[in-house]
């Protein structure tokens, strides 16, 4: 096909942005996560990612 | 949509081969931008001299720290008129890449922060004993023999009840922590036994997590998933200290490796597969000056054993040993450097997402605009001590001094807990629900504000000059390669969903 001919408005674009993740919840019973104990980075991820489970719901 | 606008002052920059990622540190968003649309949009999201309108190499450590925490009204601008654009500009408003000129970000960040720490769900620590079977040569805690009794226990219970109650909550979360928990394993079964009937009749959810260092669980394996079943644990963090002759040599029996049949690291390795699958297990990976390189080899061992199959739920994650407290101030001598640890941390994330689905471990891989940063600082989290004390502060945990009060002298009101009356208290204990990021020099500035929260409140109130460093180089070396490792094994997952099977 000719580009030079081809109808502009029946041209499929690429959108500008491309998500990889979308924003987190507003909600505010999903947004209620409690983080556990920082412990100085990564000491006590159970207990931190436990949490952040059991507040998504 | 209409209106001016302005970009977030906090998105950020990410080289990811031919592409641009950028980050929003309020949504935790992600968007890749390809040259041309990185071309057209970047005018919208970072103003000109913006540090985060750089990448890490472009930017010499140490500017994190914001020359004003909203972006100049100067760099407001009205919404473009070409329809690409204008469509774009919809999407980066839903992820909060861009905001209206009014809206005060920083505001919205300490607003959030403070409804979280006083809206919070009971999170409940309890420590059935301060007592361990091993002598770990950098443990924080000052231990001592003691145990939970029933009576304790069940002044727990009431309190848990009394907070459920009268907040009507839905949900709550108790993690088993000591010493070694596993040491007084009926004060466990007793609380469950009791609190259980207790959720399920006023329908809250209530989730279990255990911190163990897995030597004193039941040798069968049926024995190990029928524990975890009937008191309903769902998480639990294990330690290991490198290969077995370093683990051992770290993680040793009180009363001599000989006296035992089984090696610590024998003993931890039957208990983490006996329960593959069952929990989800968190295996934290303890480096010193002295067990580093073991760190890929160990992981290789756990692939060969199948613990990172699809389905075992075990996720290994590196850290750094460090002086958490006074009683172990001497590890700093043996402690990885920040940078090199940060280093070989970002290169175990990149190897690890080989293995591992990011997105089911994204506490790790990934940085979210966090609730809080701790615990500590939520107004309805408390830890129970062996004898009833209650704390704020696990790092805590030992020193009666820094205790928040006792269950036997708990008032009506159970919420927040605030320090003791610590007359003869040196040092105090810290009022850890008034801890404020917002109010400090340095954190209120910071491009990594929304994501860090001035990290452990302990070491902001104690300023901690080691940790204080620690958790800045984090940030600033850690950032960068973190996004873009997660948005690489996002694209390497599309990807292979696109091919047929071989």
């Amino acid at each position: 096909m000719d580009h030079l001919n081809a109808d502009p408005s029946t041209t499929p674009t690429k959108p500008l942005v491309n998500w990889l993740r979308p924003p987190d919840s507003t909600n505010p019973r999903d947004t209620k996560v409690t983080i556990a104990y920082e412990c100085c980075k990564s000491a006590c991820l159970a207990m931190n990612d436990s949490g952040a489970d059991y507040a998504r719901k | 949509m209409d209106g001016q606008y302005k970009p977030s002052a906090y998105n950020h920059l990410v080289r990811q081969g031919d592409n641009w990622l950028v980050f929003n540190g309020v949504s935790s968003a992600l968007i890749s931008l390809d040259q041309d649309s990185y071309n057209r949009l970047s005018p919208y999201l970072f103003a000109p001299d913006d540090p985060s309108s750089k990448t890490r190499a472009d930017v010499p450590i140490g500017s994190r720290f914001r020359p004003t925490l909203n972006v100049a009204p100067s760099n407001a601008f009205s919404l473009p008129l070409d329809p690409m654009e204008l469509s774009a500009m919809e999407e980066l408003l839903s992820g909060h890449f861009i905001v209206h000129t009014d809206h005060d970000e920083f505001l919205e960040l300490k607003n959030r922060f403070e409804s979280n720490k006083s809206d919070d769900p009971l999170l409940v620590t309890v420590v059935t004993t301060m007592d361990c079977n091993l002598g770990c040569y950098y443990c924080y805690e000052d231990k001592y023999p003691s145990g939970m009794s029933n009576t304790v226990c069940d002044q727990i219970l009431d309190y848990i009840k009394t907070d459920i109650v009268s907040r009507r909550q839905d949900r709550m979360h108790l993690g088993w922590f000591g010493g070694e928990p596993m040491l007084n394993r009926s004060a466990i079964e007793y609380l469950t036994k009791r609190l259980l009937p207790f959720c399920d009749e006023h329908d809250v959810r209530c989730t279990f997590s255990m911190v163990s260092n897995g030597t004193l669980w039941p040798e069968s394996a049926i024995e190990c998933r029928e524990f975890v079943r009937s008191t309903r644990i769902g998480s639990i963090q294990f330690s290991f200290d490198g290969l077995p002759n370093h683990h051992n040599n770290r993680r040793h029996y009180k009363d001599g490796n000989s006296h035992h049949p089984t090696t610590s690291f024998e003993a931890l390795r039957r208990t983490v597969d006996a329960l593959k699958g069952e929990v989800r297990q968190y295996l934290r990976l303890n480096l010193d000056d002295g067990n580093k390189q073991d760190a890929f080899e160990l992981v290789e061992l756990f692939h060969q054993w199948g613990w990172l199959e699809e389905g075992a739920k075990i996720y290994p994650y590196l850290a750094a040993l460090g002086p958490y407290t006074d009683t172990c101030n001497s590890v700093k001598r043996n402690a990885v450097p920040h940078d090199e640890f940060n280093d070989m941390d970002n290169e175990f994330r990149e190897f690890m997402s080989r293995f591992i689905d990011l997105r089911d471990f994204s506490y790790a891989h990934y940085p979210r605009a966090l609730p809080l940063n701790c615990s500590a600082v939520a107004e309805h989290s408390v830890i129970f001590g062996p004898d009833g004390e209650l704390y704020k502060c696990t790092h805590d945990l030992g020193r009666k001094h820094l205790s928040h009060g006792h269950l036997e002298n708990s008032s009506s009101k159970l919420f927040p807990i605030l320090p003791a009356a610590a007359e003869h208290a040196t040092p105090s204990p810290h009022n850890y629900t008034a801890y404020d990021p917002f109010a400090h020099d340095n954190c209120s500035k910071c491009r990594y504000l929304p994501t860090c929260l001035g990290g452990c409140p302990k070491v902001q109130f104690e300023k901690n000059e080691y940790y204080l460093e620690s958790t800045c180089r984090y940030w600033e070396q850690s950032f960068e390669p973190m996004v873009r490792n997660y948005a690489n094994a996002l694209q390497r997952s599309e990807t292979s969903h696109l091919q047929p099977a071989n």
